[in-house]
């Protein structure tokens, strides 16, 4: 069966069932809690599941994520001003230079924890994956892993917030690895976490 | 654009009515009114100003517009869940979609439509939201944004809900013959 035909028969089934609430919806504020992704992922799935088999929940929930996306401080500003030229500039010559998935470039990084930086998640001895608490208005986050010097032993570019470790960072991470995390914020500016040793 | 055209231009691809939004957007309105004395007329001139004015506002600004219209969306949403004895003013919604289907050929498409929801209910959990978006018509990027999750994940987690659906289909004797 094609994809259009399920989603077809989908919104068939989804017309037939009640439209009203019942003793299982969530309330308004679990709703707003999914848009703005406050709480567990188990809890927010659960939200959403329920939500989407819903036809009132569904409609609520559209109305809350339209709200988010139509909102101007969730859009990138649109500046056109030459500003944004030289912003792209530096951008590009500092990923030019640094190499999103570069392994070893040891470039001179300003590297420090900004006001109201990103949390990071404490990993446990034998992590694999790195995790850090989602900034409010974060559109994508830059996670880098270094050794003990400051060389970038890993990076990536993500909107997730979690990293999966290279096996030859984990290797290293007993030699004084460390890592940080910053968030782009939708009006374009950064927040920063702090330096930190990824095995305590 | 106007924060409530985006509202409205975001929102009606998937079911939101204008009323909807109108509704929404009244109460901001009230809210902003009533504010107004104590500084919020920036806010209200985004809210009403012609293409380009959202450009110019500041974070400030913008942060202070969301909360208010995320709160007065809130309220209208409880105000719609009262029992429904007390929801006659609740003029902006449109009454359920009639589920009676007299002619043979839209029974056997409504039993398939079930047996597609039925089997969707059986997907792995941390699949079945995803799958689900999907099938109402949400973009992987929507999904990824709602969730939180990269486009690699994702499509994942769609690729195999999907693959689950069409298994579960499968089971029960709906293959990919079934057009109904």
């Amino acid at each position: 069966m094609t994809d259009a035909r399920l989603q077809e028969l989908y919104r068939e089934a989804m017309a037939a069932r009640d439209a009203a609430h019942d003793a299982s919806c969530p309330e308004p504020e679990a709703l707003q809690a999914l848009v703005e992704r406050d709480g567990s992922e188990a809890t927010r799935l659960a939200t959403l599941d329920h939500a989407l088999s819903c036809r009132s929940c569904s409609r609520e929930l559209e109305l809350l994520r339209a709200l988010r996306a139509g909102a101007p401080a969730a859009r990138r500003p649109r500046i056109s001003t030459p500003w944004l030229v030289a912003a792209s500039v530096v951008v590009a010559v500092a990923a030019g230079t640094i190499g999103i998935r570069s392994m070893a470039t040891p470039a001179p990084v300003l590297r420090g924890p900004s006001d109201q930086g990103v949390a990071l998640i404490a990993p446990s001895p034998n992590a694999t994956v790195l995790r850090w608490h989602a900034a409010p208005r974060a559109v994508a986050y830059v996670v880098e892993v270094m050794d003990a010097q400051g060389a970038v032993l890993a990076a990536d570019t993500t909107i997730d917030t979690t990293f999966a470790l290279p096996s030859a960072v984990r290797t290293a991470s007993a030699a004084g690895a460390q890592w940080w995390v910053r968030a782009r914020l939708s009006d374009g500016s950064e927040v920063r976490s702090a330096i930190t040793p990824l095995a305590r | 654009m106007r924060f409530s055209a985006m509202v409205r231009r975001v929102g009606i691809r998937h079911g939101l009515s204008e009323s909807d939004v109108d509704e929404v957007f009244q109460e901001v309105r009230i809210r902003l009114w009533r504010a107004r004395g104590e500084g919020s007329n920036r806010a209200l001139d985004t809210l009403t100003a012609g293409p380009g004015a959202g450009e110019q506002i500041s974070s400030v600004g913008s942060s202070y517009l969301y909360r208010t219209a995320v709160s007065a969306a809130l309220d209208v949403l409880r105000r719609h869940r009262r029992p429904r004895e007390d929801a006659l003013e609740d003029v902006g919604h449109e009454p359920a979609a009639p589920s009676r289907r007299e002619p043979e050929q839209s029974l056997e498409s409504s039993e398939l439509a079930q047996q597609v929801a039925r089997a969707i209910d059986t997907i792995t959990p941390s699949r079945r939201p995803v799958v689900r978006m999907y099938l109402a018509g949400y973009g992987r990027e929507e999904i990824a944004a709602l969730l939180g999750w990269s486009e690699a994940k994702t499509r994942n987690l769609l690729y195999r809900g999907l693959a689950d659906l069409r298994d579960r289909l499968t089971e029960q004797g709906i293959g990919p013959e079934a057009v109904a």
